[in-house]
């Protein structure tokens, strides 16, 4: 995913900012990674429910030794190997196995981790393709101006530097154009009412 | 809610938000739910575009997480080192130093209540009562005066107490005569120490100064 590199900044502030006091911004952070952590915690332990106070161990900890965190790596991968190791003693208090044995970070974002459609509930397999329709379609019906700007963001990775080169427009035109096509799909999703669809589902 | 916050928002995610924004953002993120809420549907939409297929929908570990994380103490950094600070408010300090306060207090007074009751009755009593069974015990007990040292032997041992010998012969005499009364049972090896430190004190009491407790710290038992 190309686009995660620039990313490791964004984080790198909020930490600064929670690091000198202010919750919020971790709670940014928490919001920002909650899915990402949960789903990789699911497919380590499989119940949701267990998966769920399991993340929010991770994050709990992750609060708590974020005065240890230097930033020698991305503050993703320091989250998740956090979330992968409270997993593990989790299962290993509870004497089980993680569903893949000998699970690394690596492996747990790329492969040996079977895929959270495997074992995921319909309901939720449903409204994540429902999910993914709506953003696409979103997309496609976009102006062309904002459309490429948006695909050269979230697929290339470009800043809005590289993309103000490529569509020889100021910065600030690419930062518009970037927040008016999340707008306009963000629009779209506010219709699937994600929240009350999946609040207290589980397998 | 602003259409600039939200371009902020924005420019947040794709880490092109200055610190000025991130800040104004930070503030306002507390107090606007619906901030909250657009923050994690971009999440969301930038996950699903990422290529994170897996991408659980519809997560909100968020609330609970922010309560526990209220418990927790916040960061501050103070000369340029990371310190914790209490999450609480502040006004709580002073509360919580005047109840530990008040507590230190307390013990000191009630301590300093029992140490002068038992000056006077309630332990000197009991140290004669220790000292009929131990004469019950079979041990030779009472005041030998070699030159201001008093000695008391007894079945466990010796012990030798600096005393002018006067009054700790009084105190011996009548700890005789109480001897007398009390039943005899066995006792344990800490009720000599308690009648010596007794006596001891009151060795001090009576202007011998801390001699005398300070040898019964050092007494020894002799078998």
């Amino acid at each position: 995913m190309q686009h995660e590199a620039p990313r490791i900044d964004a984080d790198q502030k909020l930490v600064e900012r929670v690091q000198n006091g202010d919750k919020h911004a971790f709670d940014m952070l928490v919001v920002k990674y909650e899915s990402r952590v949960m789903s990789l915690v699911q497919r380590l332990v499989r119940d949701h429910h267990e998966a769920q106070d399991i993340a929010q161990e991770a994050f709990i900890k992750a609060y708590r030794a974020l005065p240890r965190f230097r930033g020698d790596s991305a503050f993703y991968t320091w989250l998740y190997r956090i979330a992968v190791n409270t997993a593990k003693n989790h299962l290993v208090s509870k004497g089980r196995r993680p569903a893949i044995e000998g699970v690394e970070l690596e492996e747990a974002e790329v492969v040996g981790i079977p895929k959270l459609q495997d074992i995921d509930s319909p309901e939720r397999q449903l409204l994540r393709d429902e999910l993914e329709e709506v953003i696409y379609s979103a997309i496609n019906q976009l102006p062309d101006d904002l459309k490429t700007a948006i695909t050269l963001r979230e697929f290339e990775g470009l800043s809005y530097e590289e993309i103000s080169q490529v569509m020889d427009c100021p910065v600030g035109t690419v930062r518009s154009r970037i927040f008016r096509a999340r707008e306009a799909i963000d629009k779209q999703i506010r219709k699937l009412n994600l929240g009350d669809k999946t609040d207290d589902q589980s397998p | 809610m602003s259409e600039t916050a939200y371009e902020s928002l924005s420019a947040l995610m794709d880490n092109e938000a200055e610190d000025l924004e991130i800040r104004r953002l930070l503030r306002q993120y507390a107090d606007q739910p619906e901030l909250q809420e657009k923050w994690a549907r971009y999440q969301l939409v930038s996950a699903v575009l990422g290529g994170d297929a897996s991408t659980e929908t519809g997560v909100n570990l968020s609330r609970q997480i922010a309560q526990q994380i209220e418990e927790e103490p916040c960061y501050e950094v103070v000369g340029g080192r990371r310190t914790l600070k209490t999450g609480r408010s502040n006004f709580l300090r002073p509360m919580g130093s005047v109840a530990i306060a008040a507590s230190v207090t307390f013990l000191v007074v009630f301590g300093a209540q029992r140490l002068s009751v038992s000056g006077t009755d309630v332990i000197p009593q009991a140290s004669f009562a220790n000292q009929s069974e131990l004469s019950s015990f079979q041990v030779e007990q009472g005041v030998l005066k070699n030159g201001g040292t008093a000695t008391y032997k007894n079945g466990y041992g010796e012990a030798q107490l600096a005393s002018t010998g006067t009054k700790a012969g009084n105190l011996s005499a009548a700890n005789d005569q109480r001897a007398k009364v009390r039943p005899a049972t066995v006792k344990p090896v800490r009720d000599i120490d308690l009648y010596l430190q007794q006596h001891a004190r009151n060795s001090a009491l009576s202007g011998v100064g801390g001699t005398a407790f300070a040898k019964t710290a050092a007494f020894k038992v002799e078998q």
